[in-house]
Order: structure tokens, then sequence, then C-alpha cells
């Protein structure tokens, strides 16, 4: 099992996000996660990559858990990781932020990890250039890089399709889709009902901070 | 072990590269404690009869002050980007990032100081330049950095961070303030003071006791 959420509930404040929720997701599955703004979606990937911790309830990544800090690195290790936001130093270029990230993740030959990446996202014309000086989209593709540079047992992404145009969306469902074949799997939220059956195995819905499926 | 040490050395170059090309630390500490030294100069009769520890005062207020400002500078690039969540996303321990932040704030601020004791030099026509003094600022830099860096990451999201921060880290420091001073006056009176062992026992347990307890809750305070 590569993931399983059990009985989670988060709020913050009086504000009560998720209830009861549980998930489970195995090898060669793809999840999408849609809903309404607001909804808890994005709670929902902050708790499963161990960036928020539930109120109750337990979640177990690759059978570990982030309560434990050596349990916790090993996760990390093994997961790709793109919130909403990319999450990249700005005044790097593309080149010097996927190479910082490849070697604070351990890989030894991160050059030809990140080219090869790099190459099937399109990005080789733009590995010089600096983060902040990208349009919205090539950023994303920048973070999703990032994402995939170790190879992740399980990719949890918020909203792949934002800023991206339907050429790259298109590569980008077929990455998840390989990704799954070879018995990996994917968490990601969207809120394109195109996009999802193009690249997903099972659908849910958040609705009242728990899972309905689709 | 090698690996923790390389990574750490990954995370403080990163930091002080960005640094390199932003330079937005440098610019807030030399500018604002030149700006003090300067204006004391400035609005005094005559600089060459100022009290010693008034001099040691003024240097090691204007270090503190800007240093504090500058901290907000060092963090909030991170917040802004949400690059702090990308380490911590990253398999990396909470105290090597804390270790990381503390290492490259400790080198931003000893390299600023060294151009504000030659701009009190000059202004002031004395040397701050003795090993007592370099010292001295070896470790007040480290317990200012670790302290600061604590602090930094809690106030970070906060609206009136500035102030929240000086607040906070500025009562901390008084022990270390009132080291720094008193070797400083020494100095610029051409003496050495006559505690200056007990002084740099006291500020080396500070500093001790402080890193210790700020790396283990470090971790606390980042996981959510």
């Amino acid at each position: 099992m590569l993931l399983e959420v059990s009985n989670i509930k988060k709020s913050f404040q009086d504000n009560l996000v998720l209830e009861n929720l549980s998930l489970s997701l195995d090898l060669e599955e793809s999840i999408c996660i849609t809903g309404s703004n607001g909804s808890g979606k994005s709670t929902l990937l902050k708790i499963c990559s161990g960036l928020l911790h539930p109120d109750q309830g337990a979640v177990n990544v690759l059978e570990k858990s982030f309560l434990s800090q050596s349990q916790g690195l090993e996760i990390r290790r093994r997961i790709g990781v793109l919130l909403h936001s990319n999450m990249l130093y700005p005044t790097y270029t593309v080149r010097q932020n996927l190479y910082l990230f490849a070697k604070i993740l351990g890989i030894i030959e991160y050059k030809p990890r990140v080219g090869e990446i790099v190459e099937r996202l399109g990005l080789d014309d733009s590995m010089d250039k600096e983060v902040q000086k990208l349009s919205n989209g090539n950023k994303r593709k920048v973070g999703l890089c990032k994402s995939l540079l170790n190879d992740p047992d399980l990719l949890i992404i918020d909203e792949p399709e934002s800023n991206l145009d339907a050429e790259s969306l298109k590569t980008i469902a077929g990455i998840l889709t390989d990704r799954a074949t070879s018995g990996k799997g994917n968490l990601f939220t969207s809120h394109s009902v195109e996009f999802s059956a193009l690249c997903s195995t099972k659908s849910f819905k958040i609705s009242s901070g728990s899972l309905v499926l689709l | 072990m090698r690996n923790w040490i390389e990574l750490l050395s990954t995370l403080t170059l990163k930091d002080i590269g960005l640094e390199i090309r932003t330079k937005e630390v440098f610019t807030t500490i030399i500018l604002f404690s030149i700006l003090v030294v300067s204006t004391f100069a400035i609005t005094s009769n005559n600089t060459l009869q100022i009290p010693e520890n008034v001099g040691a005062g003024i240097i090691w207020a204007s270090v503190i002050f800007s240093g504090s400002i500058a901290m907000i500078k060092f963090f909030a690039s991170e917040i802004e980007n949400e690059t702090l969540d990308a380490m911590l996303l990253m398999p990396v321990p909470r105290e090597l990032i804390f270790f990381s932040k503390l290492f490259s704030f400790f080198i931003f601020l000893s390299i600023s100081e060294m151009v504000i004791f030659a701009t009190f030099s000059i202004f002031y026509n004395v040397n701050v330049f003795s090993t007592d003094v370099l010292l001295t600022a070896v470790i007040f830099n480290f317990g200012f950095s670790s302290i600061g860096t604590f602090f930094g990451t809690i106030v970070a999201k906060a609206k009136s961070k500035e102030t929240l921060l000086a607040l906070l880290i500025v009562p901390i420091l008084i022990p270390l303030a009132m080291f720094a001073v008193e070797i400083t006056s020494a100095n610029l009176a051409g003496e050495q003071s006559e505690n200056i062992k007990t002084w740099i026992g006291l500020a080396i347990s500070f500093d001790i006791i402080f890193v210790v307890l700020l790396t283990f809750l470090f971790g606390k305070i980042v996981e959510e």
C-alpha cells in the first residue's frame, strides 16, 4: 500500500475542513480528487505529504508514519510533491534549482537525471533562465520536474493542469499514466474532468469534508 | 555523518548563493549600521571625547537593530516563495535546516560587522579591530544568529514582523550585548577587560544553551 489515510479530521480554528476522511492508494493507482474551492483538497494533499498533521486519525505513506523523524525522512526520500506553489528559488536558474534539489535528494548522477526529465517536459531551452523570468506555465513545469527528480514511488500534485496549455497537459497525463503502469502511484487534485479522465484510475469528490467515489 | 556535512554545506551554500544574487541582507545591515554610526558621529561635537562604553554601545546597538531587520528579509523570501516548505518536503532533518540558516546568517553578519567596525574606526579615529573584539564578534554573532533564526522563522508570516522580531530577540540578547559592550569598551580605552575570561565563559555558555534548546524547538515549530 502506497498511502493509507484513516479517519482523519482537520480544522483550522473553528473551520472544520476534513472529517472522518479515509483513503487508500495502492500500487499502479492514480487517484484524482475533485471538489469545489475551499473543500479541503489542498489540505488533504498537505497532510498526505507530511506538511500538515491531522488533528485526529492516521496517515501512513509507504507503510511508514511522518510522526517518526527517521520514517519521515525515508518517506520524503521516496515521494514527490508539487503543491499549489511551485516552491522554487526565483533568482536561481532552472538548472541551479533542479541541481540543488537533486543534490538534496541524494541523487548521485543527478545531471543526466535532470536532463532526462527536462527533455520530456520540453524545458531544454529554458535551463539557464532565471525562474522568475519564466512564464507561469514553464514555472509549473519546473516544479513538476523537481517533484519527479527521485522517480518517486508516490507522486502528490495539487492541480497539475494549472497554467498549462493543452499539449503540456497531454505530456503530463502521459507521465502520470506511465508511472501508474510501471507500478508507481499518483495522487492529484484537479478541476478538469478531461484531465482526470485521461490519467486517473479512480476519482473522488470531497464533499462536507469526506470523500465520495465518483 | 559525511552525508549530513555535505547536506549542511549544500544548504548553506544555497543561502550564500541566493544572497550574492540579491544582496538584501548585506545591504540592509551595512547601510543601516553605517547610518546609525555616522549619525552619532555627525551629531557629536567631538567624536574623540565620546566615552568608550557609549562608543561600544553605538556599535552593538546598530548591529542588533540592523541584524534584526536583515533577519526578516532573510526569511521573507523563503516564506513568499514557500521555499522553506520545499525544504520541509525534502529528506532533510529539521536540525540541518536550522544550522544552515544559522551558519549563513553568521557569515553575513560577520562580513557586515567588518564594514561596521571599519566605519566606526574612521569616524571616531580609533582602532576597533583587536583579537578580543574579533573573538567577541564571533561569540556574539553565533548567539545572535541562532536566536534570530529561531524567532525569524516564528514571526516570518506575521504582519508586524519587524517590530515583533525586535521585541522578541532584543530582551534575550541583553546578556550577549552586555558582554560585547564590556569587551569592546575596554578595547576602545586601550585596555583589556578585567573579567574577560569570565565574560567569554558566560557568553559561550549562553550560546551553547540557546543553540541546543533552539535546535530542538525549531523542529517542533516548523512542523506546522
